[in-house]
């Protein structure tokens, strides 16, 4: 637990009306870009959206954070990456084996894959492939369009790192996707 | 940033947006989620919902003594091992092979069930990504979600989450919770859950003193029922007066009766890709079933394993048949994370079964099994 730089407050109390209204606005206000962060992080959209939720659940229990528009922002990055990053350490599917069983033609259809350019395969995979610290920093940096402060706020990490992970991240990408056209 | 980042940045923002593609709409808040905390004295509480939720979660992860069996009949052919500890998450499925009787077991599930799970409170539904409908093309996913919990506190009422993504391949299925050694706990009634959609299904629970208490998510469709069950509790923090040392002596005899996968014939050994290593848990394939068995002819038949990632450093891996005329396998050999091993069988059917294999993996704190159909009737 001791990535878990963010916790909810545990002490709110019933929200008033106010409190409500902000959240809402909030919400719809930010639930798309922290899922494309969360999407980012942990590749999974039902992982994504929980980690979500649960980073939105975080915000109601702590009103604090509603006050100041950039303070809610900040919290719900911080969360994002906290959740992403308990999500991925404790991911645990179990899966059912039956369609190694099934005919073909319960397959789904055969466009399905093509959804997806090889291109945007390659650099997810690339990304995804990444040391944990570089692929955080970078899909923050991608996806949110944030600062080296601001990334530095969200993971707890100092902003030298940030940079460094950064850079290092950056010069993988470079090297495993240089064919790219 | 060089035109390179430039087009890696757009290449996974388009790849993002393509992958949530269906799930730009922001769904409601779930209040319910969160409205039951507040209050000074509940602070405990608030902590609990997400904490109790992640010990299953935990558990997967940690593998304690994660079990996957396949049966025939859960009550009486249960294929964990006897001798093992109770197991902390098994997931099961039973084939019946009376189609009649299955046809109406699932036709009695329907018409209790809810047609419709989006109505019903503490059911979330969404529809897969593309990216899971290819990844989960033919299967499904029973998960356990949430952060672990510290000491469970007999007495208060806790929350928990367990979801059901079915793949497009997968057949309409009535699913349902129960709930077992527990003061007290509701999740949602029965519903309906189609191909291509995830089901997250939250329920709470009041817990024993003396009990981790059980969660079991069933999935029954024409075809049989599989289920996963999970301790909702660190089954440590009830310890049972022999099964820790009972797993951890059985585990070491059975490590010193077991050699290396290289020395072993039938066995091969090679490093895990970087996919399976990432990917995490323990992953059995038959790499193809055999359609149509003939009656007294011997198949030869290539099972992959691939080891959880986060498991002992030394496990114990058997490979077994169940309902087969005669089945053979190499002996049991040492598996590591990180590497891949295949195992080359022989099977001969049983006129009219379809037949079962099992991966039973032994390791300090129990015994994992994963079953696997072996043909195609």
């Amino acid at each position: 637990m001791e990535e878990m730089a963010v916790r909810p407050d545990v002490g709110r109390q019933s929200p008033d009306p106010v409190d409500d209204s902000r959240f809402d606005v909030l919400y719809r206000a930010q639930w798309w870009p922290m899922l494309r962060l969360a999407q980012g992080l942990v590749d999974d959209v039902s992982s994504a959206e929980d980690v979500v939720q649960d980073a939105f659940a975080g915000l109601y229990r702590n009103p604090a954070a509603l006050v100041e528009p950039g303070a809610a922002a900040r919290y719900l990055r911080a969360s994002v990456v906290n959740g992403a990053r308990s999500a991925l350490r404790r991911r645990r599917t179990v899966r059912a084996w039956l369609g190694q069983l099934r005919p073909a033609e319960d397959a789904p259809a055969a466009d399905e894959p093509s959804l997806r350019s090889a291109d945007q395969e390659a650099a997810r995979r690339a990304l995804a492939a990444l040391p944990g610290r570089q692929r955080e920093v970078l899909t923050l940096r991608f996806l949110a369009d944030l600062s080296d402060s601001e990334i530095a706020d969200a993971t707890g990490m100092t902003a030298g790192n940030v940079r460094s992970a950064a850079s290092r991240g950056l010069a993988t990408l470079r090297a495993t996707l240089g064919g790219l056209s | 940033m060089t035109d390179l980042d430039t087009t890696i940045k757009d290449l996974i923002n388009s790849a993002v947006d393509r992958e949530l593609a269906d799930h730009r709409a922001a769904p409601p808040f779930d209040r319910s989620a969160v409205a039951d905390r507040p209050g000074p004295a509940s602070a405990v509480r608030l902590w609990s919902v997400p904490l109790l939720a992640a010990s299953i979660a935990v558990l997967l992860a940690v593998g304690a003594m994660l079990a996957i069996t396949l049966n025939r009949d859960q009550s009486s052919n249960h294929v964990s091992d006897p001798a093992g500890p109770t197991p902390s998450l098994s997931l099961s499925r039973s084939i019946n092979p009376d189609l009649e009787a299955a046809a109406r077991a699932y036709a009695e599930a329907v018409a209790g069930a809810a047609p419709d799970p989006s109505k019903l409170a503490g059911v979330s539904v969404s529809p897969i990504s593309a990216a899971d409908a290819v990844r989960y093309k033919n299967g499904s996913v029973l998960r356990a979600e949430g952060p672990e919990i510290a000491n469970p506190r007999p007495g208060k009422t806790y929350s928990f989450t367990m979801s059901y993504l079915a793949g497009p391949g997968e057949p309409t299925a009535v699913v349902s919770i129960e709930l077992r050694d527990v003061a007290s706990g509701s999740c949602p009634q029965p519903f309906l859950a189609r191909p291509a959609y995830t089901y997250r299904i939250r329920c709470q629970v009041t817990f024993l003193a003396s009990a981790a208490g059980e969660a079991t998510l069933s999935i029954r469709s024409l075809a049989g029922v599989s289920s996963a069950t999970a301790n909702l509790v660190d089954p440590a923090k009830y310890p049972s007066p022999t099964s820790t040392s009972s797993a951890a002596q059985e585990y070491s005899e059975a490590l010193a009766g077991a050699p290396e996968a290289s020395t072993v014939a039938g066995v091969s050994e090679r490093p895990a890709t970087a996919d399976e290593v990432r990917e995490g848990e323990g992953i059995g394939t038959l790499e193809s079933p055999v359609v149509q068995p003939e009656r007294g002819r011997s198949y030869p038949m290539t099972f992959s394993y691939v080891p959880r990632s986060d498991g002992p450093a030394v496990s114990v891996l058997t490979f077994k048949f169940e309902d087969v005329t005669a089945g053979r396998c190499p002996r049991a050999f040492r598996i590591r994370p990180g590497h891949a091993y295949r195992i080359s069988c022989q099977v001969t059917f049983r006129p009219g079964a379809v037949g079962k294999g099992y991966y039973l993996v032994r390791g300090p704190q129990g015994v994992e099994t994963m079953g696997i159909t072996l043909s195609l009737p």
